[in-house]
């Protein structure tokens, strides 16, 4: 019995925030995502203006969502899921809403990004999709004991 | 009860058993065949030791062969199969090869297969039908292998009475605890000592509660550096249908405790291999944990306490203990205790056994004399070794210990700590050795029937190294690696050179512990790509023209787009005229991307591009290459100022991560105080190239203005998509690449189709860039070409500053005689991959890179790296391919086949 389900969906907008320098932005209400050292994933931002004139010299911005394709991990097993051909401690208590890990999934790069105690989103280039969903419906199949 | 087959013969087994203990249960004491010699063996251990109950179990693609029949939990349906014998495990054939064992002594191999290299032929056909023991599976297997990763605090190997404790400690502590278990169940020695059983539930119990993870059927089969450590769980037991076999786990553990425990050693003697003589502690364990009594007239040979538990089992399973041999001079206090309920003898040593498929009776000197015994259990025990193959495989150095004779883990390199029986826990013995009545039938490695005889023969030719002796003699090969062996043979090592153990050295300890398959190995990817598949955006609409796919790196892409009764190489023609005649379009999503922006993004680009960047104007853009920091072109692409402070630079596919890498390090470590951002947008925007005559004309209609000029940039809306639109030619024509989201890239392809596009692959685009001269990564530039070589020298820009302008001055890399960038002519096809020659057997001068057809005209054209080549125009060479029988007269010309001024791109 597996306790994790998932669905995959394009990721729609999501915008780089890359800063010169380690100087914060005030990302106001966005919802900013710290995903390498100085590089932000803003995640359906909408407007971005305000944003971009606010950063001026110290900060540039660009949309990515385009590529990527976004999975929804729903379930208390998302973390087991994770650990299957995975290198992520997705299973640290400690890494949880508001973390972001870019690792690797079978050999995919992916960014791992929990929600809440029972969802996990989990990003990757398009290309991939259909190799990973079958990689994922076979391991959840299979069992995650 | 569970029912099974065993060679072909139906047998019940309780459920909890071991196939060695089902097989004991059922009286069956014959299990296989010794791999040399063919001689009878029976079980001897009871866990992952043993070395002579090897069977093959599982039928079609689920079968595994040379598996420990201790190591191996009977389920219903189980079939198993004795190994190498022939006709059958009672009569089998090959045992008359123990009646030339003179023959095969140590070194048999390299002491006869000598002569000429014709003679090798036959040996090998007579090795390989000779060599091996069970046979390996034909068929694909149909289950599936999972990798898994785990992280702890404290990885604990062994579940038995000192895991459990570590294990229960730490957890209750509140660390994060992974105990891991080879057996089925918990609890090692103390099932078979009958110990506190209920400390196990208890400190499962502790575990569990706590948090810890617990996995049984999983063995630590190797330990690498900074605490990784690698298992292999059976899901399944083998041979057993199921979801999910085997489960292969990669654990990074922050310390490790092993509590691996102990083997228990055998004797050496004559006949020591004979069906019957088992292990002390294995006949213990087969007695208390599984209710099978080996035999009914047991004879027990000791050196030390830990065998009288065994005479109490036997006693209390109704079993006669006929003799305890005890091989020391002066009784324990246990032994003389057990003196009172049996016949214990000091001073005594197995001498012999006798029997033919099973043991009748034991041989022994007792003191000066010699008496035997009828008994069909002789149970041994030559003290306890400490497992300490995790300790040595982690780079861990060994202390020896006389009171075991064995050796316990020393200082250690990692985060890791022994305790248990592995740390050396376990009874002290008498180091006494009996003179041996027949080192020929004396067997110390039982697996690889290497004898007491083999090692001083060894010895005797020179052998000294414990390493080459292993080598030579085969000792602590195979699957059990010596488990049981590896100590005897040292000690027979060290008496030939008359010094004590320690100096005679020993072997290697490396991963895996015990045997893993090929199928754990590989994982999820077993039958099929090792490495994931990527689907292009635009794939279905690919897959509707039914297009031949050509894998490229992780992609798939078309090749052609083939009409019914078209070939290959017609598709591809016909769509490279095409493209030369009116419009043709092709999916180059692949190719890499990156959008780098910041006020010091021109600044970046000069260090990776060895082009001019800083100069171009917004709106425009260029062919550029990057080098290597040796000054080798490393790729090649386009960079295109997108607006004041922001660029896109593109380059090949197959290099995108390496590129993405390159950016990298030229972003974070030569100039990390540059004020630019570098994002990968390889995916993000989709790509489809329009190329030929008709391309401006077919573009201005859909997008309602003028198209860019050649090298110029544009951002229009195609079928209400949003594309940037950069005028690029790959093929020589008039082009342009339009670039949408990869998301919304269909309605931009459907519109260009729409409007008479032609889709062509990436066979046509080989034709055309062949015909245009242009190079190609993993083609012409190979690695080892420079810019000078390729005929790019003149677009280096002067002031230096890019990565690998240093190397350029060199003088060996202007030097006349390096194989440069040419073209060639010649009346036919010429053979891609065809090395050049003056002449027939003239010493090769080059090697063509690429060759295709000329589109429109008619005759082959191709590219090639030639020696000199820059200064060889007009010369004649055959291009030859011996391996495929091919010779084609070529004439040496400029590389640039098609339209050398560039007219018609730029029209």
């Amino acid at each position: 019995m597996s306790d994790v389900a998932f669905t995959v969906a394009p990721a729609g907008d999501i915008v780089v925030v890359d800063l010169w320098s380690d100087a914060l932005p005030d990302f106001g209400d966005l919802h900013a995502t710290l995903v390498e050292p100085r590089r932000w994933w803003l995640i359906d931002p909408g407007d971005t203006g305000a944003l971009a004139a606010a950063l001026a010299k110290d900060g540039t911005l660009y949309p990515i969502g385009g590529g990527l394709i976004q999975a929804t991990l729903t379930g208390p097993g998302w973390r087991a899921l994770l650990m299957v051909s995975g290198v992520f401690d997705a299973e640290d208590p400690n890494f949880g809403p508001g973390d972001c890990a870019a690792t690797v999934v079978h050999h995919v790069s992916v960014w791992i990004a929990p929600v809440d105690r029972e969802t996990c989103k989990v990003f990757f280039a398009a290309s991939f999709a259909e190799g990973l969903v079958d990689f994922w419906t076979a391991a959840i199949s299979r069992g995650l004991a | 009860m569970v029912g099974f087959i065993f060679d072909g013969e139906a047998m019940r087994a309780k459920a909890g058993d071991t196939l060695a203990a089902a097989l004991l249960r059922n009286g069956v004491r014959l299990v296989g065949r010794s791999f040399k010699y063919h001689r009878p063996r029976g079980v001897m251990a009871a866990g992952v030791e043993e070395p002579n109950a090897l069977v093959t179990i599982g039928i079609g693609g689920r079968t595994e062969s040379n598996t420990r029949a201790t190591d191996v939990f009977v389920y219903e349906g189980l079939v198993a199969r004795s190994q190498n014998r022939w006709p059958n495990l009672s009569f089998d054939v090959g045992a008359a090869l123990g009646l030339a064992a003179p023959l095969f002594a140590a070194g048999f191999y390299y002491k006869t297969f000598f002569g000429p290299p014709k003679r090798w032929l036959r040996y090998e056909a007579l090795i390989r039908r000779a060599a091996g023991l069970g046979p390996a599976p034909v068929d694909a297997d149909p289950d599936s292998f999972e990798h898994r990763a785990a992280f702890c605090d404290l990885l604990v190997v062994g579940g038995g009475p000192a895991g459990l404790a570590a294990a229960a400690a730490a957890a209750l502590a509140g660390v994060r605890v992974l105990l891991v278990e080879q057996d089925a169940e918990l609890g090692g020695t103390l099932i078979a000592d009958g110990g506190d059983l209920a400390a196990i539930t208890t400190a499962r119990d502790a575990i569990a509660g706590a948090g810890g993870r617990i996995v049984t059927r999983t063995t630590a089969s190797g330990v690498w550096d900074h605490g990784f450590v690698t298992l292999s769980q059976r899901v399944a037991e083998p041979g057993q249908p199921a979801q999910l076999a085997q489960r292969y786990w990669q654990v990074r553990a922050k310390r490790i405790v092993v509590a691996t425990g102990a083997i228990e050693r055998p004797l050496t003697f004559a006949g020591n291999d004979r069906p019957g003589v088992m292990l002390a502690r294995a006949v213990r364990t087969y007695i208390r944990r599984f209710g099978v009594l080996p035999g009914q007239r047991v004879v027990i040979a000791t050196n030390n306490d830990d065998a009288y538990r065994t005479a109490d089992a036997v006693a209390a399973a109704g079993g006669e203990v006929v003799a305890i041999l005890d091989a020391r001079g002066e009784l324990s206090d246990v032994a003389a205790a057990a003196k009172t309920r049996f016949k214990v003898f000091a001073n005594a040593f197995p001498r012999s056994t006798k029997g033919q498929a099973g043991l009748t009776a034991v041989e022994a000197n007792i003191g000066t004399g010699r008496s035997t015994f009828a008994a069909d259990c002789l149970a041994v025990s030559g003290g306890f070794t400490p497992v300490v193959h995790l300790h040595s495989q982690g780079g861990g150095g060994l202390d020896w210990r006389d009171d075991i004779q064995a050796f316990v883990p020393g200082a250690t390199l990692q985060p890791m700590t022994t305790v248990g029986s592995a740390a050396g826990e376990v009874e002290a013995v008498a180091a006494t050795v009996a003179p041996l009545t027949d080192p020929k039938s004396s067997f110390i490695d039982f697996q690889n029937d290497v004898t007491a005889a083999d090692i001083d023969l060894a010895w005797a030719e020179g052998y000294r190294s414990v390493e080459h002796l292993k080598r030579y003699t085969t000792l602590g090969m195979g699957t059990d690696q010596g488990k049981t062996s590896n100590m005897a043979a040292l000690a027979r090592l060290a008496g030939a050179a008359g010094v004590a153990i320690p100096a005679a050295g020993l072997t290697t300890f490396r991963p895996p512990y015990t045997p893993l398959t090929l199928g754990t190995l590989a994982g999820p990817d077993g039958g099929g790509h090792a490495a994931p598949s990527r689907r292009l955006a635009l794939a279905d609409r690919h897959d509707a023209l039914g297009p031949i796919w050509q894998p490229l790196g992780l992609w798939h892409r078309p090749r052609a787009y083939p009409r019914v009764g078209e070939s290959l190489h017609d598709a591809a023609l016909r769509e490279a005229r095409a493209v030369r005649i009116a419009a043709g379009i092709i999916d180059v999503s692949t190719l890499a991307k990156f959008v780098i922006s910041g006020p010091d993004a021109a600044a970046l680009l000069e260090i990776v591009c060895a082009t001019g960047v800083a100069k171009l104007a917004t709106g425009r853009g260029r062919y550029t290459f990057m080098l290597r920091e040796d000054g080798m072109v490393m790729d090649d692409g386009t960079v295109w100022r997108l607006g004041e402070a922001r660029y896109l630079l593109t380059s090949s596919t197959g290099g995108a991560e390496r590129m993405e890498s390159h950016l990298g390090y030229a972003h974070r470590v030569l100039a990390a105080q540059l004020k630019v951002s570098v994002v990968a947008v390889q995916e993000v925007l989709a790509g489809i190239a329009l190329a030929g005559p008709g391309a401006a004309a077919m573009l201005e209609r859909l997008i309602g203005a003028a198209p860019p000029a050649h090298m110029g940039v544009a951002e229009a809306v195609v079928a209400g998509v949003p594309v940037l639109i950069l005028a690029a030619s790959y093929s020589g024509e008039r082009a342009f690449e339009l670039y949408p989201a990869g998301d919304v890239a269909i309605p931009v392809w459907e519109a260009l189709r729409a409007a008479g596009a032609v889709p062509y692959g990436i066979e046509a685009l080989e034709f055309l860039r062949i015909e245009k001269g242009h190079i190609v990564v993993g083609g012409e530039v190979d690695g080892r070409t420079t810019p000078h070589d390729l005929r790019l020298e003149g677009m280096l820009r002067k002031a230096g500053g890019y990565i690998g302008a240093s190397a350029l001055g060199r003088p060996a890399l202007a030097a006349p005689d390096r194989l440069q960038l040419v073209g060639l002519t010649a009346p036919e096809p010429i053979p891609e991959g065809a090395m050049l020659v003056a002449r027939a057997s003239a010493q090769v001068e080059g090697h063509v890179t690429a060759g295709g057809l000329r589109v429109l005209g008619s005759g082959g054209v191709a590219l090639a790296l030639l020696r000199g080549g820059r200064e060889r125009n007009g010369e004649a060479l055959i291009a030859t391919s011996p391996t495929r029988g091919l010779d084609v007269g070529v004439t040496v010309t400029d590389p640039v086949h098609y339209d050398p001024a560039g007219a018609r791109y730029r029209e």
